[in-house]
């Protein structure tokens, strides 16, 4: 290791010093702050999280060999928390049946289909409600009958009138006798106790609260956990849990209305590879969606690098304004942007037909409507470029260039020979995280065509990337599919890492770039 | 065996990271709440750009009878997905205001629960409304307004109300401008505004399975009357009534610039129209002779009530006894310029208000749109048959069965 | 920075007059053609098909109908109706917007730069095990379809959220936490890559003269590197600027929103047609915001500084 050349402890200095011990301070200060709500709320797992990230932070800048690690922590911290999580969240998505239907957990999903058993009883009372206490402290209904106006009180035992009570101007009971009357606040808070509190006014019949109000109904729903199933006692269904999918059904088949979150193992994967529509339209997609990527990349390469040279020149005249202008593309929000080059390209109406004298069908013809995606894209595109080549035309070193100069290297040969050669070594990288982003630029061809144009009964159209075409398979059918949709990403991400990677390996600058 | 081993480790693996985060965070929603001391009594609305600013006003009323903040947050264009993703995990609204049509799929995904209205306040509203929030028997939001498409007519470029759509298309042709009729249909086709034309020819897109919920296994989108439908939009695109290049962006200002007498949209345009300053009346899309009414799609704007709500009891009060009132529906009606769902407020407001009677005149026949989650398997075949008709690359039956075909498969799949 | 900006400026200065003398010294049209006349005429071209877009934004800006009138390129009116707007209308807190994305998009551009260079410094400069996979890492990790990351982001933000309300989901700092993570990967990279270029032998004279790694790093490698910090700094501050998908989960009150959201909201599928105007007329001025910020940096993106460096 070359950093490990022993610093004596002379050679820090005490600015340097006193900034360390006041970055360690505030981050002791952050520690302990943020210590509190987890020590209040009981959360160990988190707390410990906290301690650790602590404990590495110390550690790391208090030690003295492994100098990269300064470097690494924070953003190693922030990766970690934005991006690997949410990726191992995707992995583990796609084991999922997570989707429409599936996004809840068991509790929940009978919590529902319980609730959703509830009828009124025709033609009984309704009540305005008030919560609070008997004196011995059992939870209370203090009713008052919206139709009389007569009070009632209504406990585990069940309805009890009242006499003497106090109200607002509503009716709603306020105080009584015996009873500690809630305000709204504790009711608000306290609401899912006395929901669960049972008043029976008959055999089958209760007192049910909604908000400020309450009313006579059944319940018809119950869950068993022996069984693990729900019966429906006015129709006689019988739903049985159904672990394996994640849903309760009948004998027949028929399901209830909510199901919930379970492992499914490989079968999204599975299915990646025996859909057959998915098959079939695989090659065509992929060579497409090659050729949008490599060509964005080509083009808005070109065109930022051509920019960039123009431009690079100290003294030019006007240079200031140029490259202001040149950013505007980048500077306007791009979803709006697209929106105004898809009218731009309206067969009858817009300016791309009218100024060429043309009368192409952009959104109807495949190749037409593939022309048009590119050169939106670059348009989209070209101005990053522009600002990186500006970037990298800077790192060139100049005794190189003046060298090619004294060698008598003309313009041309000394871009191609010197200066691409150059820039390429350091924007490789850039380059190939440009063509993954654009292999998976959902939102430059959802937006602009939708896939467009599509043959009648096509799945795929003309324009569809793998990800738009994979997406709406995964959420153009009746319900969304995160499961799935998810093991289609990893796939797709699969194949852009494994290009991209090979892309790197060969490219024949690797040595430098690494080195 | 050991395939479930990986995939159970994976998921845990997910759930750990996210445990690692929270802490805690997994029953927040019972005990941890009510007597954590972070209650704020603050109710959480989610709702649309175009609701939220209705609704921050129309909340005043209920912050102050009940001493409760009310927040309204505003989620462009991504409201459902929102909604879902927070709620499955616990975070989210008390209360999401959003269309009638995605009632199947929050219900069927737990997110929302029902709620119950008693008889007297269901026959107080709007027969339709009351049956588009209805899921499985039971109800599950509270409606307060309805909308649907009608039929702007510029009155300098075609005076008389057509009476049928061969006279519309007539006076349309008579006006002489450059469109006779702006209908959107887009290069994806646009089932919603396109679906008049269809159900006067005797398409339909789900039947009834008699217990007043739709069917998914009876589709009518190949239907005789389905095919019949996808064959007039051939023929409306045949003679230039419809084109793929009229679409959502253009149509407004088309018809505000009078390129063309007629436009068929929404309440939603009645401000563009306006502001052009202008000469319209709104009114009913007519049918073709001898066939069914045209009827649009009717869109019903409800209150849900989520079912991780922290505020149960004032979300529910807000929801089933507030915004139910008479006052309260026409308030909503006046501030977000729609007809309410309660029919003594509806007859307040369409009075001396010739726009919404217009577009209620429109709705006569207005259908729900389907709250089945498998409606969200229609709109894209069913668009692309109608683009595919009006382009002339396909044969109205071909485009039918096609598309009939695509939403059955998607359908069964699910 | 401070330090090295002035000679930077001189340099600079120095580099112009040198020019200025040698265009005036070749006055021959030929000359000047063959030297300078063909950027123009590249630069020219380029910025017309940059343009044409624009214009139509423009044109509808300054139409007083403010529709995206798909036939006019050059607008049959004009009015300022759509920029008065942008001022008066209660529903559209433009300079509120304007405000929120400043105070997200610099701090967490700025934050998000430190932390890239730190890494970069790391990866440029020294040798450790596990390097080469790691770069190789951050490269991959941004290809990952970040589809589902709007779920996982409401779990990890829902879960902050619970005990820490400042960082939660409706705060700006959540938002900014994940802007600041958002960029490391493409910055880091660009700016090895520029890392690179500068000489190691300034490393070891400066360690000779008794400097340690962070006074290499603060005192030399940073201000060398201000070109690519710049424009690095630029091109988070842009990505910030534009992003609506992660800023409309996190701000969901209209007067806490960005430009991009806000703006967003005005182009909705339900937004009456003629708001198109009023988002032109505020798109351009967000770019007027853009453009500043990138001029006030242009000065560091100046030719020869790492050359001068090296020679002085």
């Amino acid at each position: 290791m070359l950093d490990q050349r022993s610093q004596a402890a002379g050679s820090q200095t005490a600015a340097g010093l006193i900034a360390k011990i006041v970055v360690l301070a505030v981050v002791a200060s952050l520690a302990a702050w943020a210590a509190l709500p987890l020590i209040r709320a009981g959360a160990w797992w988190a707390l410990a999280v906290e301690a650790a990230v602590v404990a590495i932070v110390f550690y790391t800048y208090l030690q003295r060999r492994a100098v990269p690690l300064k470097y690494l922590v924070p953003g190693t911290l922030l990766l970690i928390t934005f991006q690997i999580i949410p990726v191992i969240m995707t992995i583990g998505t796609s084991f999922s049946n997570y989707g429409d239907g599936h996004r809840v957990d068991k509790d929940q999903a009978v919590e529902v289909i319980i609730a959703a058993g509830v009828q009124q009883t025709p033609d009984s009372a309704t009540y305005l409600l008030a919560g609070g206490e008997t004196t011995a402290g059992e939870l209370a209904l203090l009713l008052t009958d919206t139709a009389d106006g007569s009070h009632w009180a209504g406990t585990e035992e069940g309805l009890t009138e009242l006499g003497d009570v106090e109200t607002d101007e509503t009716g709603r009971i306020t105080a009584a006798d015996g009873y500690t009357v809630w305000d709204l606040e504790e009711l608000n808070e306290r609401q899912a106790e006395l929901a669960e509190l049972a008043v029976p006014t008959g055999a089958d019949t209760g007192i049910r609260i909604q908000g400020l109000s309450a009313f006579e109904g059944t319940s018809t729903r119950e869950y068993d956990a022996d069984c693990d199933c729900i019966t429906d006692s006015a129709t006689g269904t019988v739903w049985t849990a159904d672990d394996e999918n994640g849903r309760f059904v009948t004998e027949d088949g028929e399901e209830a209305l909510v199901g919930w979150r379970v492992g499914v193992g490989w079968d999204n994967y599975a299915r990646l590879f025996t859909d057959a529509e998915m098959r079939s339209a695989f090659l065509g997609v992929f060579v497409w969606n090659l050729a949008f990527a490599a060509g964005s990349v080509l083009f808005t390469f070109a065109l930022g690098l051509g920019a960039a040279m123009a431009l690079n020149r100290p003294g030019m005249r006007g240079t200031k304004a140029y490259r202001a202008i040149m950013i505007l593309p980048y500077a306007m929000p791009s979803f709006a942007m697209i929106l105004v080059w898809a009218q731009m390209f309206n067969r009858d109406f817009g300016l791309v037909n009218e100024l060429l004298g043309l009368n192409v069908n952009w959104f109807g013809e495949t190749w037409a409507a593939r022309a048009m995606a590119l050169v939106t894209n670059t348009w989209l595109g070209f101005p990053y470029m522009f600002l990186i080549c500006l970037g990298a035309l800077q790192a060139l070193p100049a005794d190189s260039l003046e060298a090619a100069k004294i060698d008598g290297a003309t313009g041309t040969t000394a871009f191609r020979k010197i200066t691409l050669p150059l820039l390429l070594v350091s924007l490789t990288p850039l380059l190939i995280s440009s063509f993954a982003f654009n292999f998976n630029n959902f939102n430059a061809i959802e937006l602009l065509t939708g896939g467009n144009p599509f043959r009648a009964g096509d799945d795929v159209g003309g324009t569809d990337l793998l990800i738009t075409y994979a997406f709406r398979q995964a959420f153009g059918s009746s319900t969304s599919d995160y499961g799935f949709a998810s093991a289609v990403s990893m796939f797709i991400f699969l194949i852009v890492a494994t290009i991209s990677a090979i892309m790197f390996r060969t490219t024949r600058k690797q040595e430098e770039v690494f080195a | 065996m050991r395939r479930r081993t990986i995939g159970t480790a994976a998921v845990s693996a997910a759930a750990l990271g996210a445990a690692a985060a929270c802490g805690s965070g997994d029953d927040d929603s019972d005990s941890g709440e009510e007597s954590g001391p972070d209650f704020s009594g603050e109710l959480v609305i989610w709702a649309d750009e175009t609701r939220t600013p209705i609704l921050k006003e129309y909340v005043k009323d209920f912050e102050s009878q009940f001493g409760v903040k009310v927040t309204v947050e505003e989620h462009v264009e991504t409201l459902r997905e929102d909604f879902l993703t927070a709620t499955e995990q616990g975070q989210g609204p008390d209360i999401m205001v959003g269309p009638h049509d995605w009632t199947g799929q929050l219900a069927g995904d737990g997110v929302i629960s029902p709620i119950t209205l008693g008889a007297d306040v269901q026959s107080a509203l709007n027969e339709a409304s009351v049956r588009a929030v209805t899921v499985d028997g039971q109800i599950w939001g509270a409606p307060y307004s309805i909308e649907n498409i009608g039929l702007f007519r510029n009155t300098d470029l075609a005076p008389e109300a057509p009476a049928t759509f061969e006279e519309l298309v007539q006076a349309g042709t008579d006006a002489g401008t450059e469109n006779a009729l702006l209908i959107p249909v887009g290069v994806d086709g646009d089932p919603y505004h396109g679906y008049p034309i269809f159900s006067s020819m005797g398409g339909y897109l789900f039947g009834s399975d008699g217990e007043g919920s739709l069917d998914p296994n009876d589709l009518g989108v190949d239907s005789e009357g389905g095919v019949a439908g996808f064959e007039k939009f051939r023929e409306l695109g045949e003679d230039g009534v419809l084109s793929t290049s009229i679409n959502g962006d253009n149509t407004v200002s088309f018809f505000t610039e009078g390129r063309a007498p007629f436009l068929i949209s929404g309440p939603w345009s009645i401000a563009d129209v306006q502001t052009a300053g202008m000469n319209y009346e709104v009114g009913a899309i007519p049918g073709f002779e001898g066939r069914d009414p045209a009827a649009p799609f009717l869109g019903v704007q409800a209150f849900f009530l989520s079912s991780k709500a922290d505020n149960v009891t004032f979300a529910q009060e807000l929801i089933t006894n507030f915004v139910l009132r008479e006052d309260d529906q026409l308030k909503l009606a006046e501030l977000g310029d729609r007809v309410p769902a309660l029919t003594a407020a509806a007859e307040t407001y369409l009075e001396g208000n010739a726009d919404a009677a217009g577009f209620a005149a429109a709705g006569e026949n207005a259908v729900p749109m389907p709250n089945i989650p498998a409606m969200n398997a229609v709109w894209e075949p069913f668009g692309r048959a109608e683009a595919d008709c009006v382009d002339g690359a396909s044969t109205g039956a071909d485009a039918a069965a096609t598309a009939a075909q695509t939403i059955r498969d998607a359908i069964a799949e699910s | 920075m401070t330090r090295t900006s002035g000679p930077a400026a001189a340099e600079a200065m120095n580099d112009e007059r040198k020019a200025a003398l040698a265009r005036r010294r070749r006055t021959t049209f030929s000359r000047w053609a063959a030297d300078t006349g063909w950027r123009h005429l590249v630069t020219v071209a380029i910025l017309v098909f940059a343009l044409v877009p624009i214009v139509y934004v423009v044109s509808a800006a300054f139409n007083p109908n403010g529709t995206l009138s798909a036939t006019s390129l050059l607008p049959d009116a004009f009015s300022l109706s759509s920029f008065e707007r942008l001022f008066t209308d209660g529903n559209i807190p433009f300079a509120r917007w304007f405000a929120n994305s400043m105070v997200i998009a610099i701090p967490a551009a700025f934050i998000s730069i430190f932390v890239s260079s730190l890494a970069a410094y790391a990866f440029s400069r020294f040798r450790f095990t596990g390097r080469r996979p790691m770069l190789l890492f951050l490269l991959l990790i941004q290809m990952f379809p970040s589809f589902l990351a709007v779920v996982a982001l409401y779990l990890i933000f829902g879960a902050i959220g619970d005990h820490y309300p400042v960082a939660g989901l409706n705060t700006k700092l959540g938002l900014m936490l994940v802007y600041m993570g958002g960029a490391l990967g493409v910055s880091t990279w660009l700016m090895k890559g520029f890392f690179d270029t500068i000489p190691k032998e300034l490393d070891e004279a400066a360690t000779i003269d008794g400097a340690g790694h962070a006074q290499i790093f603060f005192g030399m490698i940073l201000p060398l590197a201000a070109p690519i910090i710049a424009i690095s700094g630029i091109l988070a501050f842009v990505g910030t600027m534009n992003d609506y998908i992660l800023a409309s989960l996190f701000l969901t009150d209209r007067g806490e929103m960005t430009l991009a959201v806000g703006l967003r909201t005005l182009v909705a599928d339900n937004a009456p047609a003629s708001y198109f105007g009023v988002f032109a007329a505020g798109a351009l001025l967000t770019s007027v915001l853009t453009v500043t910020v990138f001029l006030s940096l242009q000065r560091y993106i100046v030719s020869g500084l790492t050359g001068g460096a090296v020679k002085g």
